[in-house]
């Protein structure tokens, strides 16, 4: 689905694992989504023809023996399957992957792919940012100008948000944007509290989804990609396990919890800046890690045994998960218009 | 309550547009933050209640009929730190070399100023941009001196301030200057026994604002290594609301070393700011790339206004903006700037009729054009000014 022609501004959740672009038409949000990876097939004149003939999205680039036919996005992932290969992936631990030497350039593709048919020319652009990782002071500047200069290239006025600020912007409105915002996604965990808007502590954990798929991959001998598909279609936290596999992800889903759990305990009890607020506030859960059923009901469980320190009125799961960061640096970029 | 007003309404992107732009979040957020230090400093009742509590004996012991008079002398500075009143500019007092001897300067208003560290760097050559006359273009000042002080912290290695650790505490402040004067970093550094060391002489820039735009009430600075002065104290910024670490010795130097300055130089006080204040990064459009002095600069306490709540020249006159990040480094006094910025640069937006992105980008294009006129050692500073003015000269770029 292309965007609205009309729309104001664009938000864009630049995640390790999926790229989400989210506009708005009238009252209507409008979003569209593209795995950020990519594979690389060795060329032929079939191999091209069929996937124009599938309507498949790729690029040709080399020459002769070395020419290569690059798929990237959303189909990255099933042709990795077929040729049991990994995807490359541009991003890493929620920043450009530096060992990836297309990282740039693939970003920008997926990037044009999802803003295709905006009118560009000078559009605001809100796109995510994490946070630095918990008691370090990690340089995002590189990570962050490197976007902003994608997007200018590609005409767009960009402008940084971070990550658990949007989930804020996106599903806390009724409590006046004051509560606490997370992003379980692929590369980092990304935790805001925001008071009244105003981003009062954030931070990001570094286990996270590629930590799941990577750790099980290991141990099972699968690729990481057949692992996040599994993940993906039919792993439900604490089920009932008929295979090895599906009990490997269930433990290093317990421990992303672990980790996450243990830096909010530990982020909010050690800060001076914890807020006096003098009702409890909402706790908001969202991302695709988030998604697996019983996620949130296992995150409450341990959450409450840490003996979280912040009076909480809730913790939910965010109405669309896959697109509130999206959705929260939109809602962000039109309240500056 | 703001949260109320909030409440009532609907469409949450409205909802989020009124909280940022609204002035009234700021004492909001003041207060489930906690206060900033010296925060009775500026508030008017706590000054008020003080002034009452004095004011009650004073009047019973000079009732009429006494034979004593009330005057100026029994309620010193009333006037001025009443807090009734918000802060009031005194003139300032003529300061003068009373002599060198030993190489320290001894000044008329008490400073001391040591001078065996002291160095050169190219001379002091700035640019300025008439800001009321946003067509006008890059000129310098007749007058070369310097236009204000940016203050800044060491980021040094630090020691307790204790007797016991005097040798530890003397090495890490000889070493610190011997940095200073290699990398003719600052023109004052104030160390944590209150001494002041002149490093970089004043006719001279020194390398201690990197990319930085400040502004006064005519003229915008970008660059401010050429064009203000560098008072550097021998301590580490806090985060937030944090207390500052720094000596009793400390601001009282900072003090008189501020007022020397600003009485040779005619320095307003609206132009002493801190680092963090003017501090920017134009590859991606931030403000805040130094954090010096983010949030607990005593600015009171050297004799000058809460120049953190002065609008911010990077956010409305060049449409630099500022991250979460930013806002955790800093403090809440200083985020009253940010919020006075953002309401200059909507009024501008809705005067214009144009969205505040669209005229941000404006306003970043006109930083781009403006920086590229500048000469290379000088690549921050710029302006354009009134050409037909008699204060400025045009550049030819």
């Amino acid at each position: 689905m292309k965007h609205s022609n009309h729309t104001p501004a664009i938000g864009l959740d630049v995640g390790t694992s999926r790229i989400v672009s989210a506009s708005r038409s009238g009252e209507e949000f409008q979003y569209k989504s593209q795995l950020n990876a990519f594979v690389e097939v060795p060329w032929s004149k079939m191999t091209e023809a069929s996937l124009k003939r599938e309507g498949v999205p790729f690029v040709v680039t080399g020459e002769n023996v070395s020419k290569l036919i690059i798929v990237p996005g959303n189909e990255s992932s099933r042709f990795a399957d077929l040729l049991q290969s990994e995807s490359r992936r541009p991003m890493n631990r929620g920043v450009l992957n530096p060992s990836e030497p297309q990282n740039a350039v693939m970003l920008k593709q997926l990037i044009e792919n999802l803003t295709e048919g905006d009118r560009r020319n000078g559009l605001p652009v809100y796109y995510s940012v994490p946070a630095a990782p918990l008691g370090a002071e990690e340089n995002l500047t590189y990570h962050d100008a490197s976007i902003a200069q994608i997007l200018r290239e590609l005409n767009c006025e960009p402008t940084p948000i971070n990550e658990g600020l949007a989930v804020v912007f996106s599903e806390l409105e009724e409590t006046n944007y004051s509560g606490v915002g997370i992003s379980f996604g692929g590369g980092l965990v990304n935790v805001c509290l925001s008071y009244l808007a105003v981003p009062v502590m954030s931070f990001s954990v570094g286990k996270a989804g590629d930590y799941i798929d990577s750790s099980a991959a290991s141990v099972t001998g699968e690729l990481t990609t057949r692992i996040r598909m599994a993940k993906e279609e039919s792993f439900q936290i604490n089920g009932h396990f008929t295979d090895k596999l599906h009990q490997v992800i269930n433990v290093y889903y317990d421990e992303v919890i672990r980790a996450v759990v243990a830096g909010l305990k530990e982020a909010f009890s050690n800060s001076r800046n914890i807020p006096k607020m003098g009702k409890p506030i909402p706790m908001v859960l969202s991302g695709g890690t988030a998604m697996p059923k019983g996620f949130r009901d296992r995150f409450e469980k341990l959450l409450k045994e840490s003996e979280f320190p912040l009076p909480l009125s809730e913790i939910r799961m965010a109405s669309s998960p896959l697109n509130s960061t999206a959705k929260g640096a939109l809602v962000a970029a039109l309240a500056e218009l | 309550m703001i949260e109320a007003r909030a409440s009532k309404i609907e469409d949450p992107v409205a909802k989020l547009r009124f909280l940022k732009h609204t002035e009234k979040r700021v004492g909001q957020v003041e207060t489930v933050l906690g206060r900033p230090q010296y925060w009775w400093l500026r508030n008017q009742k706590f000054w008020l209640a003080i002034g009452f509590v004095l004011l009650i004996p004073a009047f019973s012991y000079f009732r009429p009929g006494s034979s004593r008079a009330l005057t100026a002398d029994v309620l010193p500075n009333s006037g001025n730190r009443g807090g009734v009143a918000p802060f009031r500019e005194t003139p300032l007092e003529k300061v003068w070399l009373l002599d060198t001897k030993n190489g320290i300067e001894t000044w008329s208003n008490g400073l001391r100023v040591e001078t065996r560290f002291t160095t050169t760097n190219r001379p002091r050559e700035y640019y300025v941009w008439n800001k009321n006359q946003p067509a006008s273009t890059l000129a310098q000042l007749p007058s070369r001196q310097a236009a204000g002080i940016v203050f800044h912290t060491t980021e040094s290695t630090l020691e307790e301030l204790e007797e016991q650790k005097m040798r530890r505490l003397k090495l890490l402040g000889e070493s610190l200057l011997s940095y200073v004067h290699k990398e003719k970093a600052y023109h004052y550094v104030i160390d944590r026994f209150g001494r002041v060391y002149r490093i970089v002489v004043e006719q001279d820039a020194a390398n201690h604002a990197g990319k930085s735009v400040w502004a006064d009430e005519k003229w915008a600075y970008i660059g401010l290594n050429d064009s203000f002065l560098a008072v550097s104290f021998e301590t580490q910024t806090r985060p937030g609301d944090e207390a500052p670490i720094i000596s009793q010795a400390q601001v009282d130097s900072g003090r008189m070393l501020t007022r020397m300055l600003r009485a040779r130089y005619s320095i307003p006080s609206g132009n002493c700011a801190t680092h963090a204040q003017v501090s920017i990064n134009p590859s991606n459009f931030q403000i805040g790339y130094h954090t010096d002095w983010a949030g607990n600069f005593p600015f009171e306490a050297m004799g000058l206004p809460d120049n953190y709540a002065k609008p911010l020249a990077s956010l409305h006159l060049f449409g630099f903006n500022y991250d979460g990040t930013f806002f955790a480094a800093t403090g809440a006094r200083m985020w009253k700037g940010v919020v006075s910025s953002e309401d200059l640069l909507r009024d501008r937006a809705q005067k214009d009729s144009i969205s505040v992105a669209q005229l941000r980008t404006q306003l970043r294009n006109h930083y781009r054009r403006l920086s590229a006129l500048l000469p290379d050692h000088n690549k921050t500073a710029g302006g354009e000014p009134d050409s037909n003015s008699s204060e400025a000269r045009e550049v030819n770029p």
